[in-house]
Parts: structure tokens; sequence; C-alpha cells
């Protein structure tokens, strides 16, 4: 989608059937559900960041202002916003390895964030056709840029939650020598930062396009499937450094097992 | 339908036949958008599907990703041209009103939707399947079966959603939500029937690991699909 695709917020229709889809108006006594209370926030922060992109802002608006973001990411900046908004998710997810990788030390501490990063990039690559044909089924308008740009959020997003919880993984990380421990740890915080990151991704595609993008849910799933995946192929992420090849090939769930088999 | 013909693309994109919006409809009340429609369903019902027929196949080797890039696409478009008569006439004694392009284009449009998706999981396909481990050492076999169950399900879930999406344009066509329904429920039973025995001959999918790779079923003329599962529903409760 060119920059002109989107020259105004979308509008809502003129006589909305009432409860029909998310960002529907509800009657004032009805308990506002979490879509409802993210379409409230969205209308009213869908405007122009009004100061400078600097990292720093974008995360600060990332978290505070999602619509904000969303509005930049299909306007006028949308390549100053990607740039920035992917260069966010490196760092935030760069920090993340450079934790996991000082459980073991050694090699671990640089090939663990390299490695983290590359699996998080590639993996995102792999699911972003699915992502473009997955949002025009849905009714999306957004074009593969588009679907870029807001892939690219999603993954700032997640970094950012998953930098949040650094501290307590590396508090975690002292006391323990069991890596088993440590990757379920990981994957716990991994799980609630995806969660909250493709909630977002979600609802800014309802928001741009006012459809119930349910099929998104899916995709997240297959995002999810796809990033545990890499995790298995680019393991050993925790524990010891085993060399420079890659290990041999076999199903993450089968990997867990053979993994907490290995921890009895 | 304030969009008229001349505003239409040439071809539509993948994303766009995906979007059924506003100017792909009414390209469809036109014959001369109906070819349009057709040509661009075609090219993204070939691409989509060649490319994950390659995904699956590269599993088992590149001799069966070659095979399944060919067949797939192959597989897709004689079930459109042996369905596409009897999908006709089924639909003009339903009382539709469709033209016979009409319901060429839909049928053809629904495979390319079901392509289209197929097409974009195919890097994830491809992924997940080099990375389950190959066909030899004592799992071969489980992962093969997993891989099909696997492979089956996505294909089942997209032709789902495709034919989801037939049934809107149905109902934009006819105009009534139950007629689209009796139609598309017939035009399911003749594709399924159809689709059922062109996938046993063709057997796009993997071979089994123990076997030589075929570039056609060895049994394709021995009897046919339904045939094969009455056999093994015999041998296995019988």
């Amino acid at each position: 989608m060119n920059n002109d695709a989107h020259p105004t917020p979308p509008e809502l229709p003129p006589n909305p059937p009432s409860g029909s889809r998310p960002w529907d108006a509800k009657p004032c006594n009805a308990r506002p559900t979490r879509q409802m209370r993210w379409s409230a926030r969205m209308e009213k922060d869908f405007a122009p960041l009004d100061t400078q992109p600097t990292v720093l802002h974008i995360i600060d608006t990332l978290l505070k202002r999602p619509a904000c973001v969303a509005y930049e990411i299909t306007h006028k900046r949308r390549a100053i916003f990607a740039r920035r908004l992917l260069l966010t998710a490196v760092l935030g997810i760069c920090a993340y390895g450079l934790i996991m990788g000082a459980f073991s030390g050694g090699q671990q501490i640089w090939f663990v964030p390299a490695k983290v990063i590359i699996g998080f990039l590639l993996g995102s690559l792999l699911c972003l056709p699915s992502l473009y044909i997955f949002t025009a089924l849905a009714g999306g308008k957004q074009s593969l840029s588009d679907a870029v740009s807001v892939l690219v959020a999603m993954l700032a997003f997640c970094a950012l939650l998953m930098l949040g919880f650094a501290p307590i993984s590396w508090i975690f990380s002292q006391s323990t020598q069991a890596a088993f421990f440590m990757g379920v740890f990981h994957l716990v915080f991994f799980g609630i930062a995806i969660r909250y990151a493709l909630e977002f991704l979600l609802m800014t595609l309802a928001f741009l396009n006012k459809e119930d993008m349910g099929v998104i849910k899916i995709w997240g799933v297959l995002f999810i499937v796809v990033m545990l995946q890499m995790c298995t192929t680019l393991r050993p992420l925790v524990g010891e450094f085993d060399g420079f090849r890659l290990q041999r090939k076999q199903f993450f769930v089968a990997n867990w097992f053979e993994t907490a088999g290995d921890s009895r | 339908m304030d969009i008229s013909l001349s505003k239409t693309p040439c071809l539509f994109p993948p994303a766009a036949l995906c979007r059924l919006d506003d100017q792909l409809r009414s390209a469809l009340l036109s014959p001369a958008g109906c070819r349009r429609l057709a040509v661009s369903a075609a090219l993204t019902l070939i691409v989509g599907s060649s490319l994950y027929g390659a995904a699956f196949g590269i599993w088992r080797a590149g001799l069966q990703a070659t095979y399944s890039a060919v067949k797939m696409p192959l597989l897709l478009l004689c079930v459109v041209l042996a369905s596409g008569a009897i999908n006709t006439m089924l639909a003009q004694v339903l009382g539709t009103g469709l033209t016979t392009t009409q319901v060429w284009t839909c049928i053809l449009l629904t495979m390319a939707i079901a392509a289209a998706m197929l097409g974009a999981l195919s890097p994830v396909a491809a992924y997940l399947s080099l990375q389950t481990g190959g066909r030899a050492g004592d799992g071969g076999l489980l992962r093969y079966r997993v891989l099909l169950l696997a492979h089956t399900a996505v294909i089942g879930i997209c032709g789902i959603k495709a034919n989801l999406c037939l049934h809107r344009l149905l109902v934009f066509l006819t105009g009534s939500r139950k007629l689209a329904t009796r139609t598309l429920c017939a035009w399911i039973f003749t594709s399924g029937l159809v689709g059922c025995e062109l996938s046993w001959v063709l057997s796009p999918f993997l071979a089994r690991p123990d076997i030589l790779i075929p570039l056609i079923n060895p049994n394709a003329f021995n009897g046919n699909f339904f045939e094969y599962c009455w056999r093994a529903l015999c041998g296995t409760f019988g």
C-alpha cells in the first residue's frame, strides 16, 4: 500500500450494527471486553507522533500509545518507523539473548544473542507471506510492505516485553544449574511476551481494517510453532557451547521430551 | 457496486483474490472481467500449489519435491476441469442463474484461494519438513505418517476456508443465503468425489519412505480410491 492509501484514519460506518464487531460501541451497562478497551484506546490515540521519532520515543509510544505507532507505520513516516522498530526489536532481543547466554558463560555469551536474533528474524521472514495472505483473507487491505511494518512493530513489542523480563531471568539463571528449568522459564517469559505482542498485532489490524481479523489468531499459532522450532534448530540456547554445527534435526516437542528425560 | 470494470486491474494479485472485495466481485458480473479473474486465479493456483507441493515433497527427496510441485497444481486444475460441467448444470438446475463462465470462474477462484493460502504457508511447511528429521532410521515411518497427517490437515483447512469464501461469493451472486448454501453443498460433493479419485491416480502426496518414489500411483488403474478405503476398512474391522 502506498502512503496515500490511508490518508486519514479509517471512519466508522454511519450506522454500525451494534455489538457485531470488536470496535462497535456497546450499551453503557455492558462490561467492556478487552477488544472494546483496545478499540477505545486506538480511537483516542490514532494520530501522528508529536515528537521526533527517536528509538526511545518509539519505545515509549509503543508501550503507552500503540495506536500512534499503528498510525505512523501506515502513513508517511512508515519507512523511518519500520527501521527504528526493527532496531528496537534487535536490541531488545540481543539484550535478552545476553542474559540467556550468561547462564552458561564462555562462548555462549556471544553466540546465544546472535542465534536468538537470527532465529527471531528468520522465523518472522518465514511467517511473513502467510501474515499477508491471512490478512487479505480476513478482508484486510494491507500491502506486503504494510504487513512488514506491522510485523516489525509486533516484533518490537515482543522484544520490549522480553527485555522487561530480562532482570528476572538473570536472577533465576544465577540460582540454578539446571538448563531444562531455565529453558522452561525462558519459554514462559516468551509465552507472555508473544501473547501480548500478538494481541497488539490483532487489534492493530482489526482497527486499521474495521474488520474482525479472527484468522490472525491462527497465524499467531503458526508463528509460535515456527519460533519454537527455530529454538530447537538453533539449540543449545541454554546450556554449554556445543560447536558451530547445527544439531541433528528434531521436532521441538520431541526435543522437549528428550531434554526433560535427560534432566531427571 | 460503483466500481466500473475499466478500473479493474489486468490481473488480480493473490491477496486481492483472497480479499474478495467489491472490485473483484464486480468483475464477476461481466464476461471480460470473468476472463481476467480466471487467468489470475489459474496463475495463483499454479504458483501457490506448486510451492506447497515442493515444500512438503522436500522431506523425502528432491525428486519427490519436483513431482509434487508438478502434480499438486495438475490435480487442482484437473478437478476444476472434470467437475466444471456438472457444477454448471447443478447451478442451473438449482436456479442460481449463474452463467457457465461465472461457475467456472467461481470454482477456479476457490481453488486459487486455497492455493494462495498453501503458497503463503509453504516457507513454514518447508522449514518444518526439513527440521523434523529425515526418512532414515527407526522413526522414519512415524515421521512420514505425522507429516502426511499434518499436511492433509493443512490442505483440508485451507480448502474449508476457500469454500467459506466461495459461499460469500455465491451469496453475493445469487442474492440468497439458502440457495448459495445448497449450491455450495452440491459443488463440494462433486468436486470432492472427483478430487478423491484424481488424488488417488496422481498421488501428489509423499510416497512412503520404504518404497521408490512413483510418478503416478502404481495401483492407479487397479481399483479406485473408494475401493481402497473399503478394503482398508474391511481389513481393519472385518
